[in-house]
């Protein structure tokens, strides 16, 4: 089940996208954000919204997003990727408005770190802080995917319920794993296969997650999720 | 249900979907057009230095300064040349204002705090004595050309001393005693 704030860290391609996608395969109302705009444009199964923004006056120039949320608004699912490809943190503070206003959402965000970038707490847009801290009442959660975790804001860090880490080699990464995990799995975290997580989450022992090996795979062919062998 | 804590307002919004048209309206960048009946509205003015054509051009002719009092008067930008330069500049001039500055000013405030005080103090005590002087320099010229007029002004008629005279003091204009 999903937790309120997820998170995935690792390198590029050893699937943290997939996973995420995994993870909320069932959640009915579902809204990604995709900031590279390339494997999740053929993503099956979605609405796509290519927003055009406006920096002056700031906002978006088009309503296709806001016309697609009043249409589902009320509907009991939806599914929708939104693809940015730029004024990423101003986009995803808009985006947050409007899911405050929608509530019941669950909100990916895939390379969290070009939305949020570290800073201090004042730097991160008051839309997007609220609904961080405080979405949890309006039936916000969210899951969002970064490869080096000191890149992404504390605040989102810090309310992680749950976050797996994949494989990564940076020193940064690793210091940082060493506060949720025993220093055996931050070791063996430089070498985990595509696919292997250690997951870390309140009240929990962390451990190492070999479950979706050979059940999804990284994206760029369509479906994600990869059907079960007939036997 | 009327949850404690919850305006009646609230529940309605909600319910009637303004919330969601609130937010609509902040997401975007159209400006709404006012219905028949709705008042006319005043724009707000935006928070931020807008840089004038002008100042650009003052600021592109202010580069070649230097070079052209240094090296040779030709280096002085014509017209013209000033005119084709001064849309970079105050496109660059208008980033300083709104972006650059703003982060820097918020960098030095936050890192060297004390620093800051001290730039702001010395700033309005600067402010201060440029008014003074000025006031000064003012009846300096004032008794100046009415020595060189032969006949004393109203003002200067006394032997006052110039420079204890400050903003707002009062002075006898027979015996230039301050009046208190």
């Amino acid at each position: 089940m999903l937790t309120y704030l997820e998170l995935f860290f690792g390198k590029s391609f050893t699937g943290k996208t997939a996973r995420m996608l995994h993870e909320v395969r069932a959640v009915p109302r579902l809204l990604i954000v995709d900031p590279k705009c390339a494997q999740l444009t053929t993503l099956k199964g979605f609405e796509h919204l290519w927003p055009e923004y406006s920096a002056k006056p700031r906002g978006w120039a088009d309503s296709k997003v806001v016309d697609y949320l009043r249409k589902v608004r009320g509907a009991e699912s939806f599914r929708v990727v939104v693809h940015v490809r730029d004024n990423f943190r101003e986009q995803l503070e808009l985006i947050c408005i409007m899911l405050r206003a929608v509530r019941g959402v669950t909100l990916c965000v895939d390379e969290l770190g070009l939305f949020i970038p570290s800073g201090v707490a004042g730097s991160l847009p008051p839309a997007i802080t609220s609904a961080m801290i405080s979405g949890r009442h309006e039936g916000l959660t969210f899951c969002g995917t970064a490869q080096i975790p000191s890149l992404v804001h504390f605040i989102a860090r810090s309310n992680a319920s749950r976050i797996r880490w994949f494989r990564t080699t940076e020193i940064n990464s690793l210091k940082a794993a060493q506060g949720y995990m025993p220093h055996a799995l931050v070791d063996s975290l430089p070498t985990l296969p595509d696919y292997v997580c250690i997951e870390t989450s309140d009240g929990a022992q962390a451990f190492r997650d070999e479950s979706m090996v050979g059940k999804i795979k990284t994206l760029g062919a369509s479906p994600h999720v990869r059907k079960p062998r007939k036997r | 249900m009327k949850m404690w804590g919850q305006s009646k307002q609230h529940q309605n919004a909600v319910a009637g979907g303004d919330e969601f048209d609130a937010a609509a309206a902040r997401v975007s960048a159209e400006v709404a057009e006012p219905g028949p009946g709705a008042a006319a509205v005043e724009p707000e003015p935006e928070n931020s230095l807008e840089i004038r054509p002008e100042w650009a051009e003052a600021a592109a002719r202010l580069c070649f300064v230097p070079a052209a009092k240094l090296v040779h008067p030709a280096y002085a930008l014509e017209d013209g040349e000033a005119a084709a330069i001064s849309p970079q500049m105050q496109a660059f001039l208008q980033a300083v204002a709104d972006k650059y500055a703003p982060a820097a000013l918020g960098r030095v405030a936050s890192k060297y705090p004390e620093f800051f005080d001290l730039a702001a103090a010395l700033g309005v005590l600067y402010w201060q004595k440029w008014r003074h002087v000025s006031r000064i320099q003012r009846l300096e010229a004032e008794e100046r050309t009415a020595a060189l007029a032969g006949k004393p002004s109203g003002e200067s008629a006394a032997p006052v001393s110039i420079r204890a005279a400050r903003a707002g003091e009062k002075r006898d204009a027979e015996t230039g005693a301050l009046i208190i």
